[in-house]
């Protein structure tokens, strides 16, 4: 490494290694020989390059936020740090686009572009610090994925170091299969995107906020219900239930009615301030429908930033309850989220461990938030053995084991849950198109690779 | 001869219409036309999705639909109500009504596609989001069933009213669908251009949403990166070329 790049850009040792040996999901760790900070393409392309002809495994890092140890570097090898590439490149106001590095942090980008009138819709809960490179490996999502999409829909180039360190430019759109589509979502195994060009989305005009308070969460599930069945696409539509609002209160002091069990944090938006008001006046009505015991409107930005609270400061406040948190991530079909919710309960005192509930209900797409102290084995395995069931419930359900959290390797061997081994032959075959091998970000997303079931008992231990 | 008999037998294949309005946006494939499986569609109204066989027509399902008050969303520029499914997924022509109500690849959440060697696989998930596994349906759409078949597919559906209150003007021909948006010039004008191979319609308006220039249609891929991986894809999907050969020219 040091050939290529410069003293500051390397870093190693006991220390180090430690530092990098997972992300936000710090259940399985693995260390790696050596962290780097390139500073452009071209770096990139020749550490991969080393990589490739020494056959040393790479794994391509962000902020390190990821959920499901998609930048663990599972086999040791090289990580490869995209922090240092957070230039904005290009900014294209008439056609509402712009160009930057992957290690830009996403709110950055909306900062650049805010004064006129536009915003990089993704907005997952990491997005001051997650990268613009990491929403594209985990196709991240987010409160408003609900209206705007996840991040798929709003990448329109990507420069790419595929796993032979040739630089790529994929573009979206025009006649002929999509390759931009299957590399976004792919969690780094494909290559390092390492530049994006990005469709930035008109701010709404008129948005209206609505927070309402439920006395059982059964409620909230079937107003939750309700209001997708009528068709009626919020820009967001949230939910925590009382653990959740035990944590805030806890940690930063808020309070809720005393008897609220669940609350709905409801957002529509638009140009069209009749029709946003019409669009609240029918979420409203659900609300009553399914008695709601409170319902706040925001009358200004002050008043729906403090509405937004409870769901922006929920997981940090979740410290407070434990020592360790361990976010899940499963989908279920929107109208099944009143029986699945009663599951997630049912399931977590079974295996006696805590379970608080943050979500986004409009998606279908749950986040049970165990939390406990991952220096006790014990509660360790109860914690993955509860996350296995929810997520099977959810499969059975007819839903998916990640809505956006990614597999890693977190989740590999549970996609075998949804997955066959005709359907995983096929997804096989996207490496090849690739020229990708399985030293780049190796033992994620597809399981039972080779190499890596040895590895599994090394990755998994308690904190020590 | 159905889709899996002539795989099995190592017959070519071709998935092209017969007849439908998306004809002429093909190269005429090598392979024979053969039958495709036919099931019925289960609307889950509740959930705004749909699953259906890609060998159903556009128009049929959105009958099926409206029952429940939803609807495909569709461009009569770019769709034919009696085209199929399938048909319209291996095109993935632009719609003026994708900027509001997605494109047919953001629509399409998981799809069961047979492989060149006969078996058949699924990708993607019946629920609205999904990140698990590789998204290969996604990359399958548009391209012109030269890697693999859809053959039963989930769709996103929308609600019924608010796509009745779109209201598109009427375009010069079936074929003048690229709209620019405001800032960006086309390279010519009129509806076709021989020379880039590129179609180009009326300007935007606030009446006439955009697309973006990449999305203007062109008979072949121009793309130097996208062809390089298209034929890496091929070996990789379709060794042996039997779906839909010459659908893409010298390509395969």
């Amino acid at each position: 490494m040091r050939g290529i790049l410069a003293e500051d850009q390397i870093l190693a040792g006991p220390a180090a290694a430690r530092a990098y040996d997972c992300d936000a999901y710090t259940i399985d760790r693995s260390k790696p020989s050596v962290i780097v900070f390139p500073n452009s393409t071209a770096q990139v392309a020749e550490i991969v390059r080393w990589c490739a002809a020494n056959d040393v495994p790479f794994t391509p890092r962000g902020a390190g936020t990821g959920l499901s140890g998609g930048a663990m570097p599972a086999l040791g090898g090289v990580v490869i740090s995209l922090k240092r590439m957070t230039r904005i490149l290009e900014i294209d106001i008439p056609n509402r686009r712009l160009r930057a590095e992957a290690g830009l942090a996403n709110t950055k980008i909306t900062d650049a572009v805010r004064e006129r009138g536009l915003h990089f819709a993704p907005d997952p809960s990491s997005q001051s610090v997650s990268t613009l490179g990491g929403n594209i490996a985990e196709n991240s999502g987010g409160p408003h994925t609900l209206k705007y999409g996840v991040t798929a829909p709003h990448i329109l180039a990507a420069t790419l170091v595929d796993a032979q360190g040739e630089i790529l430019e994929l573009k979206s759109g025009g006649p002929g299969p999509d390759f931009l589509s299957v590399l976004v979502g792919s969690e780094g195994t494909l290559g390092v995107v390492t530049e994006s060009l990005v469709n930035l989305t008109p701010i709404p005009k008129h948005v209206e906020t609505a927070l309402g308070a439920f006395a059982t969460v059964r409620d909230a599930t079937e107003c939750v219900a309700t209001i997708m069945a009528r068709g009626v696409t919020p820009a967001a539509l949230e939910m925590m239930d009382r653990n959740i609002l035990g944590a805030l209160r806890a940690a930063f002091g808020l309070t809720y009615p005393d008897d609220t069990a669940a609350l709905l944090l409801i957002e529509c938006d638009g140009d069209d301030a009749a029709a946003v008001q019409a669009e609240m006046a029918e979420v409203r009505a659900a609300m009553e429908t399914w008695h709601s015991i409170q319902i706040q409107v925001a009358q200004s930005d002050a008043d729906r930033a403090k509405l937004w609270t409870a769901r922006k400061k929920g997981v940090g406040a979740m410290g407070r309850l434990a020592p360790s948190v361990v976010t899940h991530d499963g989908v279920i079909p929107r109208s099944k989220l009143p029986e699945m919710l009663d599951f997630v309960y049912e399931c977590a005192a079974r295996h006696g461990v805590g379970v608080a509930n943050l979500f986004h209900a409009g998606d279908g797409n749950l986040h049970p938030i165990f939390y406990f102290d991952d220096r006790d084995p014990g509660q360790v395995s109860a914690v993955v053995a509860a996350g296995e069931e929810i997520i099977s419930k959810c499969v059975a359900m007819g839903g998916s084991v990640t809505g956006e959290h990614g597999v890693g390797v977190e989740k590999a061997s549970l996609l075998k849950l949804m997955f066959s081994a005709e359907d995983f032959a096929l997804q096989e075959m996207v490496r090849p198109i690739f020229a990708a091998t399985t030293m780049c970000n190796p033992c994620k997303v597809i399981p039972d690779q080779k190499g890596c079931v040895e590895h599994m008992r090394r990755w998994r231990g308690v904190a020590t | 001869m159905t889709l899996l008999e002539a795989l099995s037998a190592g017959q070519p294949i071709s998935t092209m219409p017969n007849s439908s309005l998306l004809a002429p946006w093909w190269i005429a494939p090598g392979g024979s036309r053969v039958e495709l499986p036919l099931e019925p569609a289960v609307v889950h109204a509740a959930d705004f999705v749909v699953e259906v066989s890609a060998s159903m027509t556009l128009g049929a399902l959105n009958e099926e639909l409206a029952a429940h008050g939803q609807v495909i969303p569709f461009d009569p520029a770019t769709s034919d109500p009696g085209a199929t499914i399938g048909e319209h997924l291996d095109l993935s022509l632009p719609q003026r009504t994708d900027a509001r109500f997605g494109s047919w690849r953001d629509r399409l959440l998981r799809a069961t596609v047979r492989m060149a060697d006969g078996r058949a696989a699924t990708s993607g998930s019946l629920v609205v989001k999904s990140v698990a596994g590789f998204d290969v349906h996604k990359m399958l759409v548009g391209a012109r069933g030269s890697l693999a078949i859809f053959e039963r597919v989930v769709l996103r559906t929308s609600a019924l009213a608010a796509w009745q209150a779109i209201q598109l003007p009427e375009l010069p021909s079936f074929t003048a669908i690229a709209v620019l948006r405001p800032g960006e010039n086309p390279p010519s004008g009129g509806t076709f251009d021989a020379e880039s191979g590129q179609w180009f319609g009326a300007e935007a308006n606030e009446s006439c949403p955009w697309f973006h220039p990449a999305l203007v249609q062109r008979p072949v891929m121009s793309d130097p990166v996208q062809r390089m991986l298209f034929v890496r894809a091929k070996q990789a999907m379709d060794p042996h070329g039997l779906l839909n050969p010459g659908a893409w020219g010298d390509l395969g």
